[in-house]
């Protein structure tokens, strides 16, 4: 219950959903323009639910906000702290993907962890050491060894094939 | 052959001294169900030089104990931290979570476990009696009551948008719209892929599972430890008396875990119906049934008996055509097949005359796989009960690392870790603004393969819609349709007008 005199709470971040789902509805639509009527008739029947589901959410929104009980500000909720730690959680692991070609896995995980540990507070030594390290062996010797999954392989990979055998070549 | 006590006694002891196959297939099955994205199908292609090399009997042991065991697991990161290991555990982080949140981890994995072995042991011993009739089910079931079945999953969404019904109907379209990417059943052309090629066979599964579970979840976590939310409670020590309390609340809903079974075993029997659609709909008649309704989606024990029960009755299922009628009922059937074909076994109607020990010993094997779970799994949830005690700066880092990895070892492409992160910012927006991120999930799961079904049903019927009434079967199948989505709103206002007078 929303207390007297308090602001209205903002309820700007309850169309981003609905936005990326009429976004991608409108580019289905686009695509399918031309198709016969067996390749689109299931998703226009969807998308056009779906539009005046998000039409019925606008009509609520804008009466919240036409009576004063909301605005369209936008928050997730988080405060400026968390929010922050989540970017670079994120920005860690976009550049988690970019650099995985050229280091390897082994290498990549490694790295990606001991920097998530520490962006996340983590200043105990042993521990960011021991997680960083064995985690990637792990995944070395059961996902890239033994199971043969083909991760992107780099120095450590190639290193351990090359010295004792052990893992793919290539 | 007649399957008599003596045989059946026979094929029980020919199965327990398989004992060496079935406990690593069960240790590999239990490892890889854990982590998103390695499904059985995939281990045992992997494995196939090992199986191929094998005697088929003990193969066969081999890869029955890990498909298994594989979805068994799934259910155990679902409980612990929101992330199902497989779709077909997607529906058991609804309550398995919230029970963990509780303090109560260890209690939701006994339910797990003992839902998941009692429900294998209880379908696989009943497939043996009625393994001519399932066979026939395969076939009578036709793509029209396959239209109404995954109806019954998608009604699901309206059940969990019950808090708020828009946006958890817009989750759920906006999950089905997602569900028509790619090319068309039809002509093969390809539909809103935004050019990508990877996504020209449809949005994939274990990406979006990753995603929208493990990564918005990660997310969320960091609340935990910065913005003061809510830490999920934890006991200072697992106890073995949270453990039989585990046990008592099984015994308690024996009946769930029965009758879920059995569901999940008749969607099981159904070629291409995989566990996920089995364990929705569990998920959504075990709520519709209940006493208690309004209990589900807040921690409640038979929101994680229904789906564990009927994602484990399904394996017995997706044998029974893969034997009888020699169609698979699913990928990691079709695994199977290969392996069994390369030994010079043909499966179908003749194996029962020709290899009546491999058709029957099949559902043997896997009565003794789940016996040999038991031991090894149930000291298990005391200890796997500890991951939530597990620092939040080292476990967000590792479920994002091993998750997105994950995402990579299905289909083994990059674009499909970029993918998961993506999915990871829209469940994360999802939870954060009240979407059910499960409503997405099931119109993902369930969109592509409606439409296949619908699309074959309306061939068909050449265009004509009335098509989807032409069989008793479906006719039957819409009436209890109807009636597992009126009854709850009717239900509800009930209650409603009971608590307003």
């Amino acid at each position: 219950m929303q207390r007297q005199g308090s602001d209205p709470p903002p309820i700007g971040q309850e169309l981003i959903i609905p936005a990326l789902a009429v976004g991608f509805t409108a580019y289905y639509f686009w695509t399918v323009q031309e198709l016969a009527w067996e390749a689109k008739a299931n998703g226009i029947v969807i998308g056009a639910i779906l539009l005046l589901l998000v039409a019925l959410l606008l009509f609520r929104v804008g009466w919240r906000v036409a009576n004063r009980q909301a605005t369209l500000r936008f928050t997730l909720g988080g405060d400026p702290e968390t929010d922050r730690v989540r970017l670079m959680l994120m920005a860690l692991m976009v550049a988690f993907l970019v650099v995985l070609p050229l280091l390897g896995t082994s290498i990549t995980l490694g790295l990606m962890l001991f920097i998530g540990m520490w962006l996340l507070g983590g200043r105990h030594w042993p521990s960011l050491i021991g997680v960083s390290v064995i985690t990637p062996l792990l995944v070395w010797a059961t996902l890239i060894v033994i199971l043969g999954t083909r991760f992107p392989l780099g120095p450590f990979e190639h290193a351990m094939a090359a010295l004792f055998g052990i893992g793919p070549v290539d | 052959m007649e399957l008599d006590l003596a045989t059946i006694a026979d094929l029980f002891g020919r199965s327990f001294s398989l004992w060496w196959a079935i406990i690593p297939g069960i240790a590999l099955g239990l490892a890889v169900g854990v982590l998103p994205g390695f499904s059985p199908q995939n281990t045992l292609i992997i494995l196939l030089p090992v199986t191929l090399a094998m005697d088929v009997e003990a193969a066969l042991a081999f890869m029955i104990s890990l498909y298994c065991a594989n979805h068994l697991s799934g259910g155990i990161p679902a409980i612990l931290v929101n992330i199902p290991g497989s779709a077909g555990a997607a529906a058991t982080c609804i309550d398995g979570y919230q029970m963990t949140k509780k303090g109560q981890a260890q209690q939701a994995l006994m339910l797990s476990f003992i839902a998941s072995v009692a429900g294998g042991l209880i379908t696989s011993v009943a497939v043996l009696g009625v393994l001519p009739f399932l066979a026939e089910l395969g076939l009578i079931l036709r793509s029209v009551e396959m239209v109404v079945i995954i109806l019954f999953g998608l009604t699901l969404i309206a059940v969990l948008a019950a808090k708020d019904m828009l946006k958890g109907l817009i989750g759920g379209a906006f999950g089905l719209m997602l569900g028509a990417i790619g090319t068309d059943q039809v002509y093969s052309t390809p539909r809103a892929t935004f050019g990508f090629l990877e996504l020209y066979d449809g949005l994939p599964l274990v990406p979006v599972l990753i995603g929208l579970f493990a990564i918005s979840e990660c997310l969320v976590m960091l609340e935990e430890k910065f913005g003061g939310g809510s830490k999920p409670a934890t006991q200072q020590r697992p106890q073995w008396a949270d453990t039989l309390d585990g046990i008592r609340l099984s015994l308690r809903y024996w009946w769930q875990i029965v009758w879920t079974a059995f569901l999940g075993l008749a969607i099981g029997v159904i070629p291409g119906a995989g566990a996920y659609i089995a364990s929705f709909v569990a998920y959504q008649q075990s709520r519709l049934f209940s006493k208690t309704p309004e209990k589900y989606g807040t921690g409640f024990a038979p929101g994680v008996i229904a789906p564990e029960s009927a994602n484990n009755g399904v394996t017995s299922g997706t044998l029974v055509p893969t034997m009888a009628i020699g169609i698979p009922g699913g990928s990691t059937a079709a695994v199977m097949m290969i392996v069994l074909q390369y030994q010079g076994i043909t499966l179908g109607p003749r194996l029962f005359q020709d290899s009546p020990n491999i058709a029957y010993g099949v559902f043997v094997m896997m009565t003794v796989a789940y016996i040999f779970m038991i031991p090894l799994i149930l000291p298990m949830a005391r200890y796997a009960s500890k991951v939530v005690t597990v620092p939040v700066h080292v476990i967000v880092p590792l479920i994002l690392g091993l998750t997105v990895i994950g995402a990579f070892a299905d289909r083994e492409y990059m674009f499909d870790m970029a993918l998961a992160l993506g999915f990871g910012v829209i469940g994360y927006i999802a939870v954060k603004t009240n979407y059910h991120v499960t409503s997405i999930l099931i119109g993902v799961l369930l969109g592509p393969i409606f439409e296949r079904y619908l699309l074959r049903s309306l061939r068909i019927g050449q265009g004509d819609i009335m098509v989807l009434f032409s069989s008793p079967i479906a006719n039957a199948l819409w009436v209890l349709l109807v009636i597992s989505v009126v009854l709850p709103i009717w239900r509800e206002r009930r209650l409603a007008r009971r608590a307003a007078a």
